[in-house]
């Protein structure tokens, strides 16, 4: 059996939870300095001490993030801050900046170094050369293709982290500094303001604008990997990382539990199931697209038309309880639903089912027909046994 | 010594009254500088054999690539180039086991940022770096002298942004049916356009405004900046541009440039655009609650 990992990310610890919950076999976090997502909540040292020991109770990793591109300055700091990381216990440190990799080689030799993506790690020699430093695992860059990451696999036999799923920057990682020069935030020290998804005036050599319906712009499908997860774990993929500090526990929940079946399934010789690529589909609200995995990305892998980012409505609720006598579950509300919506129910454990809403009361018993208020603690008919922390939908499979 | 570098755009720049020159070789360059291949660069070694030619490699390279990029190194072992501009270290790795004794300059812009990481590459043989245009001047400064690495710096033009594999210009003519007739476009934010091209490495951005320095260049002399890069890229009269830069270092080399002069010097360049050098970018939008 493959020990392949599957790799969330936790802009909290809410998040965190749901993610292990849900089957990540690891977390990624950023603490509240020198981490590439710096307007996420992230977490302090007190609240990455937490996360450690809840994720190893599960017998669960964490890796923190110190991925910034370092200036003079950042280097403040930094020390203490590694070594408190180091006696909390996490599992590995995720890093770009080669001075930083060296200096905590130097402070903290024992503690896993990850090189983070934004190296743009895309060739084995690149990857011998910190494998020669001591690091134990490359994020490979996003713009590697299948032949790359089994060559670099093959001739390194390091520790290998490939994105399947989620936002993709345009630019290579770290040689982009769009948000620098047009908004002053810091992309390299996690200010990025995702200019390559900003529609622009386009113009000729001559300056004079093209027009057209459609504005120029950068922006990119979302990654999804999850046709070609058998061909990761054959080529011995380490593991498996999927994007988004930023993220709702909805999304986490429903792509970590999407992934979590279908490397299971290939593990246990289960044919692919074709609504795991429905369901990614419609969790975030963009289209995804296996990017440069197998072939160069070309204008179907863009967005044009200046899309809107619309909220999704589909996460009702939460499963907070199970009554087997009455056939009730308990449900902390998330969004509008009422009688006669059919919904679905899916959770770690609970394979996705599909039912009518016929019955909702709320706490004192009373009958409504709406559950109208958020997080409202409400009653609903289910004749299937649910469980704690099991998510209700919106049905759409 | 402070000396002007020049990022060349046309050959014919190598005719001006200077000593360094960086040019990018074709298919491995992802400066806004001219791409040449290995024989025009010979051809241009032979006929310019008193001039410094720095050439950039500084693509990020795939695997299928190595081989390729290997022999190139072996060649220009053999050529009398002065200095390798390098990101991918697939560079750095191929010179030290082919024993090529290149002479490497760490180019990747956006991420020479300090001093201890541009210290790490001088422990490793790579003695000189391009710092980055990102950060303030103090923090150039604050790098220089505490390094013993050669520093170059940008000091005057138009510099690369934002690099990309894909093809962003041709995928978006093609969505909307219009052909790409030009080499460059440009994006407009507020009022600015920023030059966008394709090369065979994918899609970059350019800086849509002139950086200029030259009103530091007492500091820059003051503090040994060992290479003042000035990039032609689309610069209309880089013969005054590289004039004007000449008189000024020459007299702040001398300790004998006044703010008068460097007035007089600076007018003639119309141009305040400084960039990074006198305020940092933003590194956090929310200030910390709990820490």
């Amino acid at each position: 059996m493959s020990n392949i990992e599957l790799l969330a990310p936790a802009g909290d610890l809410e998040r965190l939870k749901w993610a292990l919950m849900y089957g990540a076999d690891a977390v990624y976090i950023g603490g509240r300095d020198f981490s590439l997502r710096a307007n996420a909540t992230n977490f302090s040292i007190d609240e990455i001490k937490e996360a450690v020991e809840y994720a190893h109770n599960l017998n669960k990793k964490v890796y923190v993030t110190v991925n910034i591109i370092f200036h003079n300055k950042n280097f403040n700091g930094l020390k203490e801050y590694i070594l408190k990381l180091s006696n909390i216990g996490v599992d590995a440190l995720i890093v770009s900046d080669l001075g930083c990799i060296m200096y905590i080689k130097k402070i903290c030799p024992e503690i896993e170094i990850h090189l983070s993506t934004q190296a743009s790690c895309m060739n084995y020699e690149a990857a011998k050369f910190y494998q020669n430093l001591g690091v134990k695992r490359i994020v490979l860059a996003r713009e590697t293709n299948k032949e790359n990451i089994k060559d670099i696999i093959e001739k390194t036999h390091m520790d290998t982290e490939v994105f399947i799923h989620g936002a993709m920057c345009v630019g290579l990682s770290g040689r982009c500094v769009l948000s620098n020069y047009m908004t002053d935030r810091d992309s390299n020290r996690g200010g990025c303001s995702q200019i390559c998804r900003w529609n622009f005036d386009l113009f000729d050599s001559d300056k004079n604008e093209i027009i057209d319906d459609v504005k120029f712009t950068m922006c990119s499908k979302d990654l999804s990997m999850i046709k070609f997860i058998p061909d990761l774990i054959d080529l011995k993929v380490k593991s498996l990382k999927i994007e988004g500090r930023m993220r709702s526990i909805y999304y986490i929940a429903t792509v970590v539990n999407t992934y979590r079946r279908c490397i299971d399934d290939y593990l246990n010789k289960k044919e692919f199931d074709n609504n795991y690529i429905k369901v990614l589909n419609r969790v975030a609200n963009r289209d995804n697209v296996p990017q440069f995995f197998d072939k160069k990305p070309g204008v179907e892998e863009q967005y044009y038309l200046g899309r809107q980012e619309l909220s999704n409505q589909d996460f009702l609720g939460i499963v907070l309880d199970y009554d087997t006598d009455k056939k009730m579950a308990t449900i902390e509300q998330r969004n509008y639903f009422s009688v006669g919506d059919e919904i679905e129910i899916f959770g770690p454990k609970t394979d996705t089912i599909t039912f009518k809403v016929e019955q909702i009361l709320d706490e004192d018993n009373s009958k409504l027909n709406v559950a109208r208020h958020p997080r409202q603690i409400v009653k609903i008919n289910c004749d299937f046994k649910v469980n704690k922390y099991d998510i209700m939908r919106v049905k759409y499979l | 010594m402070s000396k002007l570098c020049l990022m060349v755009n046309k050959l014919n720049e190598l005719n001006l009254e200077l000593e360094n020159y960086i040019i990018g070789l074709k298919n491995f360059n992802s400066l806004n500088i001219l791409e040449i291949n290995l024989e025009e660069l010979k051809e241009i070694l032979e006929k310019y054999e008193n001039k410094n030619i720095f050439l950039s490699l500084n693509k990020l390279i795939h695997n299928d690539e190595l081989d390729k990029i290997s022999n190139i190194l072996i060649e220009l072992s053999k050529l009398n180039i002065s200095g390798i501009i390098f990101d991918d270290i697939s560079i750095f790795q191929l010179n030290n086991r082919l024993k090529l004794n290149l002479n490497l300059i760490w180019g990747n812009i956006h991420a020479t940022t300090n001093y201890i990481t541009i210290n790490e590459w001088n422990k490793l043989g790579v003695k000189s770096a391009i710092v980055s245009p990102d950060i303030t001047l103090n923090e150039i400064i604050e790098i220089k002298n505490n390094t013993d690495s050669k520093i170059f710096m940008i000091n005057y033009g138009m510099y690369d942004i934002f690099s990309s594999n894909r093809n962003l210009l041709s995928n978006y003519l093609n969505y909307i049916n219009k052909d790409k007739k030009n080499k460059t476009y440009y994006i407009k934010n507020k009022d600015t356009l920023y030059p966008i091209y394709e090369n065979d490495n994918g899609s970059h951005i350019v800086n849509g405004n002139i950086l200029n320095a030259i009103d530091s260049i007492n500091i820059c002399v003051k503090n040994s900046i060992d290479y003042l890069v000035i990039n032609s890229y689309m610069i209309d009269n880089i013969e005054l541009v590289v004039n004007t830069f000449k008189e000024a270092l020459d007299l702040a080399s001398q300790d004998n440039l006044s703010d008068e002069k460097l007035q007089i010097l600076s007018n003639k360049l119309n141009n305040s655009y400084r960039g990074f050098l006198d305020k940092e970018t933003i590194y956090k939008v929310k200030s910390d609650v709990n820490e």
